[in-house]
């Protein structure tokens, strides 16, 4: 069992970053990029929101699918960018840089046959998960496809209990190494008394911040009326699954 | 009283964030023309807001943004578009309210534009007051902002503020010290030092002799020492151990003091974020050419660095009058529609890439 609130502090390099995803969940990321490619109905229209480094478009593409991807960071996009450059399959993608939160002013009524959220929910609020779920309805035809790829809190008591026992030092890691990442100074002895002066402040912030990534509950939780979950599959003991989910006509 | 010792052990501890829930606030019975608000998520500010607010008919939208004040969330990449984006949405204020405007206040100008809020959300943005207690005569006075709005001031209440919120910071951080090598009896003494000579520092900062603050800082060291040890001999005799930390604990939080006290100051950026985050030094200057007089420079500049001049052909630009007052806080490089505001420290395209908190 992994968990992957751990992603977080790979994000500032792309590069690094696929690396890091394929380290932290023991290679099974390529698993589950495969069974979300295989879930897309072939030849259709699909919208990937939150690419990241863009390691599932070809897989889409190869599906026959025409591909709208958006990101936040600008960073990703332009590695996405440069992916879809190299693979040569620049006609069938197009990336654009914005957030989740942006997709009822970029996409109309019923324009996509399958939307994917690929580790996207588990970084928004309650409430921005909500609305984010209600667009992917208003924008999907009816019978598109839903596909939930992310975190979620294990259905046993003793696995949750595991699970959250394991996710404290990995986000507290994680955490701690958002925060000085971003020092520029390059002097060790600067480093050395930040981190030692700072770290009581940062064990503070931390215990009283939002978490980086909630993971989710059961989906009957979240779910709008419009979507049912057709299928789910699961990954390490249930910490990580992949919803099937299908607007109904 | 409750909310008093809140809002001190929030000021005592304002280095950490103090999140609260993103949400819609509703003051009095607004309509559906009644003026929206948005402000960060800091329980500090949102509590001070909505004591500004009362009696007001508005909408008051809290952003999610890692619950960190207005100034720092903006310049240090918390409060952003996104932030703003995410509350219209998730609040559905568009349901409520006929108009598209929302009220920012004037210090996250560091990183918000009007012009992409409306490209990316259709919304368009003023800003407001920077104090809270001037909105009620803001929206009185029909969303008009008077110049005293938009600067800065460093009352004696404001002094006070810092002197906590600065204390807190360096106890925090430095007690390890004193505690490990004195135990809790330099803890205490080292604590006492640190609140009184920042008191000191803030509240008499034009008063005292130096020509810096950690000589400012000094000269109070110079007091507080002297003071200490006649306290402790009086009451526990003459010994060498104590009566030589006695001027340790004092000389090390003067200085501690002195060196932190400008970044606590509404005058200057803090040391931290250019030493450790990479933020870009700043020196402003305006192209006279590029320059349309449109006056945004000026509202948004929280320090009044800028002027009006006329020049010979009756054209009215505005030129950096008093740079010695800039904070660097970029807002105005930001804001200028026509890039006739630069940075002339650096020539590429003006980014200010910052994560701090």
């Amino acid at each position: 069992m992994s968990t992957i609130v751990l992603m977080k502090a790979f994000e500032s390099v792309p590069g690094r970053y696929d690396l890091g995803m394929r380290l932290i969940t023991f290679g099974e990321i390529a698993q589950l990029r495969r069974e979300i490619s295989e879930a897309i109905p072939a030849n259709s229209k699909v919208l990937d929101i939150g690419c990241g480094t863009g390691e599932l478009l070809p897989l889409l593409v190869r599906r026959g699918a025409r591909v709208t991807a958006i990101d936040k960071s600008p960073e990703m996009v332009k590695t996405a960018r440069e992916r879809v450059a190299v693979e040569g399959i620049g006609d069938d993608v197009s990336i654009n840089q914005s957030t989740a939160m942006e997709v009822d002013r970029l996409y109309k009524d019923a324009e996509f046959d399958a939307v994917v959220l690929s580790l996207v929910m588990s970084e928004l609020t309650n409430e921005e998960r909500g609305w984010v779920l209600n667009q992917c309805a208003r924008i999907l035809k009816p019978s598109g496809v839903l596909l939930v790829a992310d975190e979620f809190w294990p259905r046993s008591f003793l696995r949750r209990t595991a699970f959250s026992i394991l996710r404290f030092p990995l986000h507290l890691l994680t955490y701690l190494y958002t925060q000085i990442r971003g020092l520029v100074t390059t002097n060790v002895w600067w480093k050395i008394y930040y981190v030692i002066v700072e770290l009581p402040l940062m064990l503070l912030s931390f215990l009283v911040s939002e978490p980086l990534t909630n993971p989710l509950k059961s989906p009957e939780t979240f779910l709008p009326q419009k979507l049912t979950v057709a299928h789910t599959s699961e990954f390490w003991g249930g910490a990580v699954r992949l919803l099937k989910i299908r607007k109904e006509d | 009283m409750k909310e008093f010792l809140l809002d001190l052990l929030q000021l005592f501890f304002r280095m950490i964030p103090h999140p609260t829930k993103p949400r819609l606030i509703l003051f009095g019975k607004p309509d559906r023309g009644s003026p929206v608000l948005v402000t960060v998520n800091s329980s500090l500010t949102v509590r001070r807001l909505s004591k500004a607010l009362k009696g007001e008919n508005c909408y008051l939208l809290v952003a999610p943004a890692g619950g960190i004040n207005v100034w720092c969330g903006s310049v240090g990449g918390h409060f952003t578009i996104e932030s703003i984006i995410s509350i219209i949405k998730t609040s559905n204020i568009a349901q409520l309210v006929d108009h598209r405007r929302i009220i920012l206040p004037q210090l996250c100008a560091a990183s918000i534009t009007s012009k992409e809020l409306n490209a990316r959300a259709g919304w368009s943005a003023q800003f407001g007051p920077i104090r809270a207690e001037d909105i009620h005569e803001y929206l009185g006075n029909g969303k008009r902002l008077t110049p005293a709005m938009t600067d800065i001031c460093y009352s004696a209440k404001n002094r006070l503020e810092m002197a906590v919120a600065m204390s807190g910071s360096i106890i925090v951080r430095y007690s390890i010290f004193p505690l490990v090598i004195f135990g809790l009896w330099g803890f205490s003494r080292f604590a006492a030092n640190v609140f009184l000579a920042s008191a000191g520092l803030h509240l008499f900062n034009e008063k005292l002799p130096g020509s810096s603050n950690t000589r400012k800082a000094m000269f109070i060291g110079a007091i507080l020492a002297p003071a200490l040890l006649f306290v402790s001999w009086t009451a526990e005799g003459i010994t060498l151990w104590p009566s030589l930390a006695l001027i340790l604990l004092p000389a090390g939080a003067t200085l501690l003091v002195g060196s932190a006290h400008s970044g606590y100051t509404p005058f200057k950026q803090c040391g931290y974020s250019r030493q450790f985050y990479g933020y870009p030094p700043l020196k402003i200057d305006i192209v006279a050419e590029d320059c349309t007089g449109c006056t945004l420079c000026d509202w948004v500049c929280p320090v009044d660095c800028f002027d009006a001049v006329t020049q010979p052909n009756n054209r009215i630009v505005y030129v950096m009058a008093k740079p010695s007052n800039c904070v660097e806080c970029g807002a105005c490089l930001v804001q200028c529609p026509t890039e006739a505001v630069i940075n002339m420290l650096e020539t590429a395209p003006n980014q200010l890439p910052l994560s701090c908190s």
